[in-house]
């Protein structure tokens, strides 16, 4: 595979297959997004969710399908792909000793890209509404909220063509969580792909142009936002995981 | 490798954790200072012996010198003392030197053991181990250096920056070899600060040649090797372990292997056949100089021959018609028959104690810091091999010694009443003293180049398997 980014989707899954332990935990997934769109994954725990953003990654190596970023093998070509990703974990973790700007600065060499501007990593910072007084605090003081835009100005810093969030509000307040959906909006409106999973469904809902619900592996539901409200998400969701359904009192 | 190198960039990112962490720098610093009191008590242990020994050379000088008008045969078993002039580096390392001795009693007829050593003279606690800065670089900072090298990596796998990275687009080694590169920068600055302060009191005491410098930058080198493969060694196998208990257990087993066990254990394994011990040595070379004969008897028949080839040869009937004493002549031909047979003797012994130590060399191959401790006392003259070295020096003189004086028995004593008779003292106090000449600085490099070669063999070894990675 030649190492120049093709035309297509921006993430692609195919007929994916993973194997932990003896148990399936992927069987045949598929999906694909477009760059500008965004694509967020639910479904209760262990379905999967996290193991399809680690493949896209490179870290685990399909049982059997495959997976492309902007046309790019991970697994073959795991440094290269990683250099178009921005990735923001369940818990950004930074450098305790570091401070926001030092983190980014140091991050971004390590993955080989360019070193910016002092002025232009605080440009970023305000970008994703990071508070610049604590721009050159040690991160050993920052809230997870705090620690999250960092790794957001972070994808920004390196002008990352794909977003892959893993549980992006677990923790946030509803007003940070807001925010986020709001900087996500604005990267995908400048062309970046979005995939997000998440267990957070109104915020799935305000970020995502296609919402997929995972079952046993696979994605049992793929559907576009505006033909479903957050409350017929969840009860979508609740289908999918066998629960019993409980009707939504009437107003 | 350039600034822009991402193994260079952790590595720094790594030294700027270390040096923010107060804790660390703390334990850096009572490192150095242990090893400064190490020095200097192992330097002050070194100059008393040296002191001891000047003295008990002047005692022994003036000893043999003092000895009156006297028959030479009572001067070859008067004897002299031979004194083992302490390598210049026995206080960085002293090696084998506390448990072999330091001198040797010199006579006629006999090769004594060395005596006085300092353990053997040591009370009974301080011969548990000679505290000296290769003790400390040899068994504490490989263990300080593994378990902060393993901290690092599993720090940044359980604080999930490690994860951030490798999705920036470093590479797993990178990150690896970053951490290896750290730790091994801070085990090149504290070996070399060790190494400064042997030189500061070099400088202050006796003075520094060219030969200590290369000595020292050579010890700094197989030091930096050793730790070297000591951190990617815990790197390796960090990357592989579960959580950081699990890293902490497996490494302290490894170290008690490493540094306790196998060096104690080791010997005893590789010896098939136990070494013949002194009592045992001195017992076969007497029963075989009994059966040889008595030289102080000229009419012991077991020299019958010998008398024989010594008439034919001055063309005489009786050993009183000879131009020469053959009382003299036997002393002469009795030691060269007794220096034979010692000197069979002593070749099986070292034939033993060779083979022993180089099954231990090739243990090195499974324990860097084996290979360490053999090449560290090979460069500070302080190995057996310098010790046999200093021991065919002394028996070398002793030999010529006696000689001597037998030739003076054989040429200015007459037959005729033998015993009656004196030398002059002028004779002996002509007599070169025995001098020990440390081994060359080519020498000790030809005898350390195998160890040093295996630690690079094992620092290429371990930089493989740090570039391949652990399991996880």
């Amino acid at each position: 595979m030649s190492d120049r980014v093709e035309s297509g989707p921006a993430l692609q899954a195919q007929a994916l297959c993973q194997r932990f332990a003896g148990q399936a935990i992927l069987n045949g997934l598929s999906f694909e997004v477009e760059p500008g769109e965004a694509l967020c994954l639910l479904g209760h725990n262990g379905v999967g969710k996290t193991t399809t953003l680690n493949h896209f990654l490179g870290f685990h190596q399909p049982l059997s399908g495959f997976v492309r970023v902007m046309g790019l093998c991970p697994q073959q070509q795991p440094l290269q792909v990683r250099r178009l990703i921005g990735y923001v974990p369940e818990d950004a973790a930074l450098y305790a000793h570091l401070n926001a700007l030092e983190n980014i600065d140091y991050f971004l060499a390590a993955g080989g890209q360019p070193r910016p501007a002092l002025e232009q990593l605080l440009v970023w910072l305000e970008q994703v509404g990071f508070p610049l007084e604590a721009a050159r605090r040690p991160a050993a003081g920052y809230s997870k909220g705090m620690r999250q835009k960092v790794v957001l100005a972070l994808a920004l810093a390196k002008q990352a063509k794909v977003l892959l969030l893993d549980e992006p509000t677990t923790g946030l307040d509803p007003r940070s969580a807001d925010e986020l959906a709001q900087q996500i909006l604005d990267l995908k409106s400048q062309g970046v792909a979005v995939l997000a999973v998440t267990h957070d469904l109104l915020w799935a809902h305000q970020v995502a142009d296609h919402l997929g619900i995972m079952q046993a592996g696979r994605l049992q539901d793929l559907i576009a936002r505006e033909h479903l409200q957050p409350h017929e998400l969840a009860d979508r969701l609740f289908r999918a995981s066998g629960r019993l359904v409980v009707e939504e009192p009437a107003i | 490798m350039t600034l822009r190198s991402p193994v260079l960039l952790v590595a720094l990112q790594e030294w700027r954790y270390v040096c923010r962490q107060r804790l660390l720098l703390w334990l850096f610093g009572l490192l150095l200072v242990t090893v400064a009191i190490a020095l200097l008590q192992s330097w002050q242990q070194a100059r008393q012996l040296s002191e001891q020994q000047q003295a008990m050379q002047q005692i022994v000088d003036q000893q043999w010198q003092q000895q009156p008008d006297r028959h030479p045969h009572r001067v070859a078993h008067f004897g002299t003392f031979a004194f083992r002039q302490p390598s210049a580096l026995g206080f960085f390392d002293p090696g084998v030197d506390p448990q072999v001795g330091n001198s040797l009693f010199l006579e006629a007829h006999r090769q004594n053991p060395a005596n006085f050593s300092a353990a053997g003279q040591a009370s009974s606690l301080s011969r548990l181990g000679q505290f000296s800065p290769a003790f400390v670089l040899q068994v504490v900072l490989p263990l300080f250096l593994m378990l902060l090298a393993a901290a690092a990596v599993l720090r940044e796998r359980e604080q999930l920056t490690g994860r951030l990275l490798l999705a920036q687009g470093l590479a797993g080694w990178q990150l690896r070899l970053g951490k290896v590169l750290a730790y091994a920068g801070l085990a090149c600055l504290m070996v070399a600060l060790v190494q400064l302060q042997v030189l500061l009191v070099q400088v202050v005491t006796i003075g520094v040649s060219t030969e200590l410098l290369v000595s020292l930058f050579g010890l700094w080198l197989g030091y930096c090797l050793a730790l070297l493969a000591c951190i990617a060694l815990a790197v390796w196998l960090a990357d592989g372990c579960r959580d950081t208990r699990q890293a902490l257990l497996l490494l302290t087993a490894l170290w008690l292997a490493l540094v306790v066990v196998m060096p104690r254990v080791m010997p005893f394994w590789l010896q098939p056949e136990r070494l013949d011990s002194r009592v045992l040595f001195d017992a076969g070379v007497k029963a075989e100089l009994r059966a040889m004969g008595d030289s102080h008897n000229p009419g012991d028949p077991a020299f019958g021959r010998f008398r024989e080839q010594v008439l034919e040869r001055y063309g005489v009937a009786r050993v009183e018609d000879l131009p020469v004493n053959y009382g003299g002549l036997l002393m002469q031909e009795g030691e060269r028959l007794s220096s034979e047979v010692f000197e069979r003797h002593y070749a099986r012994l070292q034939a033993q104690r060779t083979a022993q130590e180089q099954r231990l060399h090739w243990t090195a191959l499974i324990n860097p810091l084996l290979a360490l401790q053999q090449f560290s006392m090979a460069l500070s003259g302080t190995d057996p091999a310098a010790f046999r070295d200093f021991e065919q020096q002394a028996e070398a003189y002793r030999y010529e010694l006696i000689q001597q004086l037998n030739h003076l028995h054989t040429h200015q004593i007459a037959f005729e009443n033998d015993r009656g008779q004196r030398v002059s003292q002028a004779h002996w106090q002509a007599m070169p003293m025995f001098v020990h000449q440390p081994e060359q600085l080519a020498q000790l490099w030809m005898r350390s180049a195998l160890p040093l070669a295996v630690l690079l063999l094992w620092c290429l070894l371990l930089g493989v398997l740090c570039y391949r990675g652990g399991r996880r």
